[in-house]
C-alpha cells in the first residue's frame, strides 16, 4: 500500500533534494557499504546511465548528495520514504517513463495513489527478485491488493498461471496502457488474439458478441465451467438465444422421438455439440455456425 | 570501507549462477496418472533440472544472462541474453507448454490423415441398414439388437480406440534492443508460435443427424515481427511501432464419414450424406502501424497519446457448399472470401497535478472494427450437407418453390469513451476521487445500432494511519440503447428467412438491452501491530436488464398487435414476454491475515467467497409451426448460481537462528459448485410437452498443499526436500455420463446415434516429492 502521510509537494517530476552538487561517484558506499553492495547485484547498480542533469547510481534517485556526504544530514539527501507517492514515482520516471510505462501518469494505479515503491524495491538484500518486486512474484505482487484474483486461481479451468506458464502482465500492462482493463493491447479481443490468432480472421459468417469481446462468454481469470466460459451451458447461449428452431426447455430425460428432443444437444458442450464453430464460419453453409 | 567503484573490477570475468536438480518421485493413485494434473505442465518422475541461472560477465559493461526451468520437460523454458550494459542486448526465449484436453477420450473413427475421418464401411451399411428408431421393446434398458442405437454403441464399445487428445505449444522469441544514445531505443523483435496436437472437434448436424466427435489435427503456425523506435527527451517522448503478423493453419477443412449411412441418397434438394466437411481456422494476417508520445505541460501536466491502426485479411478459398454430391446448390458468388477488418485507435489522455491536494484527467478515446469485408449474396445454401431449405412460409418469401437464399452481414463497431475524473486529498489521511465517463456503441447490423453507457464513480482511500487503511469505490452506470429495432430478427437474414413469424419478438439479447449497473468494492488494511495484518476486500456487483423499447424489466410481457404471419386483414394481438437475462448478482468476500512474529517465522492464512448469480425469463415456444405457440402458461424462468469457496494457508520458519534450517508449508483448497433451476410460471406449462428437470449440480474441489524443508550447507550449497500433495475431484452430470456412448433408452435417448469422444478428466490425488540441490557458483 501506498505509504500514510500527507505529500510534502506536488511533484510530476523529481522533487529537488537539497540544492547543491553532486557527490563523487562511489563516495557513498564509504558509509552505506552493504546498501551498495547490495544494489550492484541489480541493473541499478550496473547502468551508468544518469539522470538528466547528470546525476549517477545513487543520486541518480537520492538527488545530488555532496552536502550529506561532508555533513552526514539526512535533511540534505532526498529519501524517498519522506515523499508523496507520485513524488517516488516521479523520481523513478527520471529514467523510466519510457516503453512499457510511458502511460503511467493517468492511469488507474497511478490516481489511486500507487508508486512504483509499492510493488518495487530497489534495494534488495539478496538474490534480487525478478523485477525487483518488493513481494518476489507478480503473482503475489498483483494479488495483495486484488485479493479475489488469488482465489480465482484455483477454479477449475484456468489460464495456465497457476503453473507458472502465464503471469498477470501476460494480458495487462500494469503500468498504465491504451487498452481497456489495463490491457496490453487495444482491446480485450487483440489481447486474447495475442496468444488466440486462429480466431482473429474476418469471416464470412461472423459471431457479432465473438467479434465484439470474449469475455461476454469468456471469464480469462477462470471458471467452474470448461473452457472459461462465464456460465453453464446451455444457459450461456440463451442468455440470447431462446426464440425458435429450438424447444426453450432446458432439459428432458424422456421422448418419443429421441433424435429430435434437446438432450443430445445438452451434454458434453451443449450447443456447440452442433454450433461447434461457433466463432464464426467461413464456410458457404456456416451461417448457423454448424460447419 | 572499500568503495564501490573499485568493486567494479572484480565484477569483471566474474561468473555466476545456480543449478538446482535432483530426483522427483511422482506417486499417482492411479497407473498413468490423470491428464488434469497435468494440464498445462509435465510433472516427471526421474530426475529433473528445475533450475539454471548463469550471470557471466567476461569484461566491462558486457552481460551474459541464462535462464533455464524445467529443461527436458514439455513445459520447459530457456532465456538467453546479452550484450553491452546500456548499449544493446540481444535477447532470446523458448519456453513450451501442454494443452491436455483429456485422458478418457475414445474415438471410433479412423484419422486418415488430412483432417480426413472415417468409419468402417460395414458400420456404416448397417446403421443405414437398419431401422431409424431404436427400439427398448423389452425394457432392459438395451436397445434391441440391429437396431441403430444399438449398433452405434456396440460399434463403440468394440471399435473406439484410446486417443490422446491435446497439444503442445511452442514459442520463440529473438530479438535486439538498442539503445546508441540515452534517449534512443530501437528494438527488433521477432516471435513464432507452433501449436502441434489435437484440438476436440464436434462436428455440427442438424436434427436429421447426429452429432460426432473426433479428436482434430492442429498444426498452426503464427509469425510475428515489430520493430519498435523511442525518442525519449526529459519533457517529452515519441515512439513508432510496426508490426505485422501472420498466422497460417495447415489444415483448411476436416471431413468426416456419416455414421448413418454407407452412400448418398436422395435427391438434388434433399440427400443424406455418405460424408460431411466443415471449414476449420483460415490463414490470416494482421499488419499494424502505432505512434505514440506524451509530453509536459506546465501545472504538473502531462499529455500521453496513442494512434494506432491495423489491416486484417484473410482470402481463403471457399469449399464447396457441400461434400454430398448428390445435391445442386447454385454457385457460389466468390471463389474465396476476400475478408478485411481495419482497426483504429485514437486516444489522448491528460492528467495533472497543479497542487499538492488535487489532481484531475481527462481522456478521448476511440476504437473502431471497420469490418471492409464484402457483403455476398447466396442464392441458396445447404443445410449440414443434407438438404437445400425452402421458402416454407409463402406469406414471407413468396413462393415455396424458391430457395433460401442467404447474405453475410460484416458485422463491425465503433466505442468512443470521453471522461475524466478529479481527485481531492485536502487532509492527510483521506483521498477522493470523483469520475464520470460516457462510452458511446455504434454497431453495424445490430438491433441497437447507437448506445451509450454513462458510469459515474466515486473513490475513497483512507489512510488514517499507520495501522489502518481503507480503500473504498463506488460505480453507477446506465446503459441505453438510442433506440431499439424489434424487428431486427427479421432483417437480419433478409432474404427468405423460414419460420420468421415464429421468431421472438421479445427475445432482447443481452448485451443489447438497457441495462442498470451498481458496484462496489471495499478493501481494508488493519494492522493493529507491526508484526501482525489483517486485510478484507469484499465486493459487490449488481446488473438489471430493461428492455430499450418500454422501459420495462427483462421478464416482464406487454401486448402488441403486429403482422406476425404476413397475412393481409386484421393483424392479431399477442402477448410479448421481454425474454433474456433479468438480473445478475455478483458478491465476492475475502478476509485474511499474516503476521511475522519474528524474523524467523511468517504465516498467512486468508478465505474468499464468490457468488455468482444469473437471471433469465423467456417464454416456451414450439418450433413446428409457422407461428407457433404464444402462452403466457409456458413462460418459464431459470436462476444459475455459480459459487466458489477457497481457502489458503502458509507459512514459513527458520529451524535455526543463522537460517541453515528452514521450512515451509503452502496449502489450499477450492471448492466450487454449479447448478441451474428452472420453473414454469405457477400453474404454467400450457404446451404439456416437457417436463422441466433441474440441472445436476457441478461441484469441483482442489485441495494442494507443499510442505519443503531446506538445509543451507554453506554458503553455495542448499538442498531442499519438497513434498507436493493435490488432490482435484469433479462431479460433472455432463461430462461423467460420457464415456463415451451415452445413448442408452434410460440414459440419454436424445444421443441414441451420436459418435462423441467421452471427454473427461479422472480425478486424482497426487504425491510429489523431490530433493533438489542447489549450487551456487
Amino acid at each position: 500500500r501506498p505509504a500514510a502521510g500527507a505529500p510534502q509537494e506536488s511533484g510530476t517530476t523529481a522533487p529537488a533534494a537539497s540544492a547543491g552538487a553532486y557527490a563523487d561517484a562511489g563516495v557513498c558506499a564509504t558509509c552505506h557499504e552493504e546498501v551498495a553492495n547490495a544494489l550492484k547485484r541489480t541493473v541499478h547498480g550496473r547502468t551508468s546511465v544518469g539522470t538528466w542533469d547528470g546525476g549517477v547510481s545513487c543520486q541518480s534517485c537520492h538527488g545530488p548528495g555532496a552536502a550529506h556526504a561532508e555533513e552526514g544530514d539526512k535533511s540534505k539527501i532526498r529519501n524517498p520514504k519522506n515523499l508523496s507517492p507520485d513524488q517516488q514515482s516521479a523520481v523513478c520516471l527520471t529514467c523510466h517513463e519510457r516503453g512499457d510505462r510511458a502511460q503511467w501518469r493517468g492511469s488507474p494505479h497511478e490516481g489511486r495513489g500507487v508508486s512504483c515503491t509499492t510493488c518495487h524495491a530497489v534495494h534488495q538484500t539478496g538474490d534480487p527478485a525478478p523485477k525487483l518486486l518488493r513481494k518476489g512474484t507478480e503473482f503475489a505482487t498483483c494479488t495483495s491488493c486484488h485479493l479475489k484474483r488469488k482465489a480465482s486461481l484455483m477454479r477449475s479451468a484456468h489460464m495456465p498461471m497457476r503453473e507458472g506458464s502465464m503471469r498477470c502482465t501476460s494480458c495487462h500492462n500494469v503500468h498504465g496502457s491504451a487498452g481497456p482493463s489495463l490491457l496490453k493491447q487495444f482491446s480485450v479481443n487483440e489481447n486474447c488474439y495475442a496468444c488466440h490468432a486462429e480466431k482473429r480472421a474476418p469471416v464470412l459468417w461472423e459471431h457479432p458478441p465473438v467479434r465484439e469481446q470474449c469475455t461476454l462468454c469468456h471469464d480469462p481469470h477462470g471458471s467452474l465451467h470448461p473452457r472459461l466460459l462465464v456460465a453453464k451451458q446451455p444457459r450461456l447461449c440463451q442468455q440470447c438465444h431462446d426464440e425458435t428452431r429450438h424447444p426453450t426447455q432446458p432439459y428432458s430425460d424422456a421422448s418419443a422421438a429421441p433424435e429430435f428432443f434437446p438432450n443430445a444437444r445438452m451434454f458434453d458442450r451443449g450447443c456447440m455439440n452442433c454450433h461447434s464453430q461457433i466463432h464464426g464460419s467461413n464456410h458457404p453453409a456456416g451461417m448457423r455456425f454448424l460447419r | 570501507p572499500a568503495r564501490a567503484e573499485d568493486d567494479q573490477d572484480k565484477d569483471q570475468d566474474k561468473v555466476e549462477g545456480s543449478v538446482t536438480a535432483g530426483p522427483q518421485y511422482r506417486g499417482d493413485d492411479r497407473p498413468g496418472g490423470s491428464a488434469k494434473f497435468e494440464e498445462y505442465r509435465d510433472v516427471p518422475g526421474g530426475f529433473i533440472a528445475e533450475r539454471f541461472i548463469l550471470t557471466y560477465r567476461p569484461r566491462d559493461g558486457f552481460v551474459i544472462d541464462v535462464d533455464a526451468r524445467d529443461l527436458s520437460q514439455k513445459d520447459q523454458s530457456a532465456f538467453l541474453q546479452f550484450g553491452k550494459q546500456d548499449r544493446w542486448k540481444a535477447y532470446f526465449n523458448w519456453s513450451e507448454n501442454p494443452r491436455r484436453w483429456t485422458d478418457q477420450a475414445k474415438m471410433l473413427y479412423a484419422d486418415r490423415g488430412g483432417a480426413v475421418f472415417t468409419l468402417e464401411d460395414t458400420l456404416q451399411s448397417a446403421v443405414q441398414a437398419a431401422a431409424s428408431t431404436s427400439v427398448d421393446a423389452d425394457a432392459n434398458g438395451q436397445w434391441d439388437p440391429g437396431t441403430r442405437g444399438a449398433l452405434i454403441k456396440q460399434a463403440i464399445l468394440s471399435g473406439a480406440n484410446d486417443v490422446f487428445v491435446g497439444y503442445q505449444r511452442r514459442t520463440g522469441t529473438g530479438g535486439v534492443r538498442f539503445t546508441p544514445t540515452r534517449s534512443w531505443t530501437i528494438d527488433v523483435r521477432a516471435d513464432r508460435e507452433l501449436r502441434n496436437g489435437t484440438t476436440p472437434q464436434s462436428l455440427g448436424n442438424y436434427f436429421t443427424l447426429s452429432p460426432s466427435e473426433v479428436a482434430a489435427p492442429v498444426d498452426f503456425r503464427t509469425d510475428t515481427a515489430t520493430v519498435t523506435a523511442e525518442y525519449a527527451h526529459k519533457r517529452w517522448l515519441f515512439g513508432a511501432q510496426v508490426s505485422a503478423s501472420m498466422f497460417d493453419n495447415n489444415f483448411k477443412s476436416l471431413t468426416w464419414d456419416n455414421q448413418l449411412s454407407l452412400t448418398e441418397s436422395g435427391s438434388a434438394t434433399s440427400a443424406v450424406p455418405a460424408r460431411e466437411r466443415m471449414a476449420l481456422w483460415t490463414d490470416n494476417s494482421v499488419r499494424r502501424a502505432t505512434v505514440y508520445g506524451g509530453f509536459d505541460l506546465p501545472g504538473h501536466t502531462r499529455v500521453n497519446a496513442t494512434v494506432s491502426r491495423s489491416e486484417t485479411t484473410q482470402d481463403d478459398p471457399f469449399l464447396p457448399m457441400t461434400a454430398n454430391s448428390l445435391l445442386t446448390p447454385s454457385a457460389l458468388p466468390a471463389a474465396s472470401f476476400d475478408g478485411k477488418f481495419k482497426n483504429t485507435l485514437a486516444e489522448v489522455r491528460v492528467s495533472s497535478r497543479p497542487a499538492s491536494w488535487i489532481r484531475w484527467s481527462g481522456w478521448v478515446r476511440q476504437y473502431e472494427l471497420k469490418n471492409d469485408s464484402p457483403e455476398l449474396d447466396f442464392a441458396d445454401y445447404v443445410a449440414t450437407d443434407t438438404s437445400i431449405p425452402f421458402c416454407s412460409n409463402a406469406n414471407s418469401c413468396g413462393n415455396t418453390a424458391s430457395r433460401l437464399a442467404r447474405r453475410n452481414l460484416p458485422y463491425g463497431y465503433e466505442k468512443t469513451n470521453i471522461g475524466g475524473s478529479a481527485g481531492f486529498h485536502w487532509v492527510q489521511w483521506v483521498d477522493l476521487t470523483f469520475g464520470v465517463e460516457r462510452e458511446k456503441m455504434k454497431r453495424d447490423f445490430s438491433a441497437v445500432e447507437n448506445s451509450h453507457d454513462d458510469t459515474l464513480k466515486l473513490a475513497a482511500d483512507f489512510d488514517v494511519s499507520d495501522w489502518l487503511n481503507v480503500r473504498a469505490t463506488l460505480r453507477h452506470q446506465e446503459r441505453r440503447a438510442d433506440s431499439y429495432d424489434a424487428a431486427y430478427f427479421e432483417e437480419s437474414f433478409p432474404i427468405g428467412e423460414q419460420n420468421v413469424a415464429a421468431s421472438n419478438e421479445g427475445m432482447r439479447k443481452f448485451y443489447w438491452t438497457d441495462r442498470d449497473r451498481d458496484a462496489a468494492s471495499l478493501l481494508v488494511e488493519l494492522t493493529p501491530h507491526p508484526k501482525f495484518s489483517i486485510y478484507m476486500e469484499t465486493t459487490y456487483a449488481y446488473d438489471a436488464y430493461l428492455d430499450p423499447d418500454t422501459g420495462k424489466k427483462i421478464g416482464d410481457s406487454f401486448s402488441s398487435i403486429e403482422d406476425r404471419d404476413f397475412i393481409g386483414g386484421a393483424d392479431p394481438p399477442y402477448t410479448i414476454r421481454l425474454a433474456g437475462r433479468t438480473k445478475d448478482l455478483n458478491t465476492t468476500s475475502t478476509l485474511g491475515l499474516s503476521g511475522s512474529p519474528s524474523a524467523r517465522f511468517n504465516y498467512y492464512a486468508d478465505y474468499t467467497r464468490e457468488r455468482f448469480k444469473y437471471g433469465l425469463e423467456t417464454r416456451y415456444r414450439t418450433p413446428t409451426s409457422g407461428i407457433g405457440t404464444d402462452n403466457p402458461l409456458d413462460n418459464w424462468g431459470s436462476g444459475a448460481h455459480d459459487q466458489y469457496n477457497t481457502a489458503n494457508v502458509g507459512f514459513d520458519y527458520q529451524l535455526t537462528k543463522k537460517g541453515e534450517w528452514k521450512i515451509a508449508l503452502d496449502g489450499s483448497r477450492s471448492v466450487g459448485r454449479g447448478d441451474i433451476e428452472t420453473h414454469f410460471v405457477p400453474g404454467g406449462n400450457a404446451s404439456s410437452d416437457t417436463t422441466l428437470t433441474q440441472f445436476p449440480h457441478l461441484k469441483t474441489v482442489l485441495t494442494l498443499a507443499t510442505l519443503s524443508l531446506t538445509h543451507a550447507v554453506s554458503k553455495d550449497l542448499d538442498y531442499t526436500i519438497r513434498y507436493w500433495y493435490e488432490t482435484w475431484n469433479e462431479d460433472n452430470w455432463a461430462a461423467d455420463q460420457m464415456q463415451p456412448y451415452m445413448g442408452d433408452p434410460t440414459n440419454d435417448p436424445g444421443s441414441v446415434t451420436a459418435v462423441y469422444l467421452g471427454m473427461d478428466f479422472k480425478n486424482y490425488t497426487n504425491n510429489v516429492v523431490s530433493a533438489l540441490v542447489r549450487y551456487r557458483f
